[in-house]
């Protein structure tokens, strides 16, 4: 089964803040931005939700508690203002995934987990239609000309995008 | 000749980026992101290496959508001479000036390293073979984002039935493998640095900037340059200085 947790910052996210300014100064009908870690783990076995729920709160790999603050993906999300962008990025190298892995096989030896992946989850709530949430969200993830690929680009980054109405 | 280096908070090189282009006899000046109107003054423009706003979202695009970069391209698209240095090289990338074959649009990535090797960032020296260096020439890197790729195949064909490809990784005898430790990032066909089909803007991922004096070259690097550092002359011209000297004569030719 895959688990799937989504890591906020408690802290200032200035990773956010960047977004957010290129968003506004490229004029759009921003609302709202949110950004989160998404961490994807393939467990296998009896008590699965337990020891991710453990690789989460007795490590620091993927939640440090001093900085991050963490949900099941499934948990209720703050509700949409608006329409609602949903953009996830995921890196074709997937580096810490690959690496939070490794962590927790072979120095926690929890075999269960068979795979993590990891990626970043943009929340954009707009003041807008969704064909107009749609055409933001092709440029933010780079089809398009100039001042397109804010978000994410399409040549080593692969990404999923939806419009919640 | 007057070049602006131009300095996005968190890039880290602009003060050797000045002095080696004084020593090919321009004159260079730290102009800083938010003074965009100072830019119209200079010939040509160099953009540093470093860490502009912390790589955040990802190396190079904050500063990619800033209005100072609008007057970068125009400067370009007016045939000014433009180089960015490894973040300076993400940094046009995501602007879309390099490869520049369809003007405006983001043809191409700097992805994370992956050799097969090493992910990640990485920090070494390497040999560098082609246009910019029709010999072999010993070059320092560091970089987690360096590896050159588009999703493109169509792109990829054009830059090599272009020639864009202005330094590809390879042995110190020039041959060229793509194997790591040779290539050392997993950019496709070696590539090193990358220019726009009219060849004035070129994206440069090693530091030239830090090889501009024999002094600078490690005693590890074998060869001339280790011989040159031996010389004791401490004004002896590094390997870097070739790039310094090919942009100096980019800037004439397009002033002329």
């Amino acid at each position: 089964m895959s688990l799937v947790a989504r890591v906020h910052r408690k802290t200032r996210d200035l990773v956010r803040d960047a977004a957010e300014d290129l968003l506004l100064a490229d004029s759009a009908p921003l609302l709202a931005i949110d950004r989160a870690e998404r961490w994807s783990f393939d467990v296998a076995g009896g008590d699965s939700r337990a020891d991710v729920q453990a690789i989460l709160e007795d490590t620091t790999l993927v939640v440090n508690p001093n900085v991050h603050r963490w949900r099941w993906e499934e948990d209720a999300e703050a509700a949409p203002r608006g329409t609602r962008l949903e953009i996830e990025v995921h890196d074709r190298v997937d580096a810490l995934g690959r690496s939070v892995l490794r962590a927790v096989r072979e120095r926690r030896g929890l075999r269960s987990v068979s795979a993590v992946a990891h990626s970043v989850v943009w929340t954009i709530d707009l003041e807008a239609d969704r064909a107009a949430a749609e055409s933001l969200a092709r440029r933010l993830v780079g089809e398009g000309e100039r001042g397109a690929g804010a978000l994410a680009n399409p040549h080593s980054q692969e990404i999923r995008w939806r419009v919640i109405a | 000749m007057r070049v602006a280096v131009v300095l996005f908070p968190g890039m880290n090189c602009e003060s050797e980026s000045v002095r080696a282009l004084e020593s090919v006899g321009l004159a260079a000046e730290i102009v800083r992101a938010n003074e965009p109107d100072r830019l119209d003054a200079f010939d040509g423009f160099l953009l540093p290496g470093g860490f502009s706003y912390e790589d955040r979202i990802r190396a190079g695009v904050v500063a990619a959508h800033l209005p100072v970069m609008e007057r970068i391209v125009r400067a370009a698209e007016a045939g000014r001479p433009v180089a960015g240095i490894c973040n300076g090289a993400q940094v046009l990338l995501e602007t879309g000036l390099v490869p520049g074959l369809h003007p405006g649009r983001v043809e191409m990535a700097l992805a994370l390293n992956d050799s097969g090797q090493r992910v990640g960032y990485y920090c070494d020296w390497r040999w560098l073979v082609g246009d910019l260096f029709p010999e072999p020439m010993p070059l320092p890197f560091a970089h987690a984002e360096g590896r050159f790729v588009t999703r493109d195949p169509a792109v990829e064909r054009a830059i090599g039935d272009r020639g864009l490809i202005a330094a590809r990784y390879c042995e110190p005898n020039g041959r060229i493998t793509r194997a790591w430790p040779v290539n050392p990032n997993g950019a496709f066909d070696n590539a090193a640095a990358i220019r726009n089909p009219e060849g004035n803007v070129l994206a440069i991922m090693p530091h030239p900037e830090r090889a501009n004096w024999a002094f600078q070259v490690p005693v590890a690097v074998e060869g001339e340059w280790r011989e040159a550092k031996r010389s004791g002359f401490r004004d002896a011209p590094g390997p870097g200085r070739r790039f310094f000297t090919a942009f100096a004569d980019l800037l004439r030719r397009a002033a002329a």
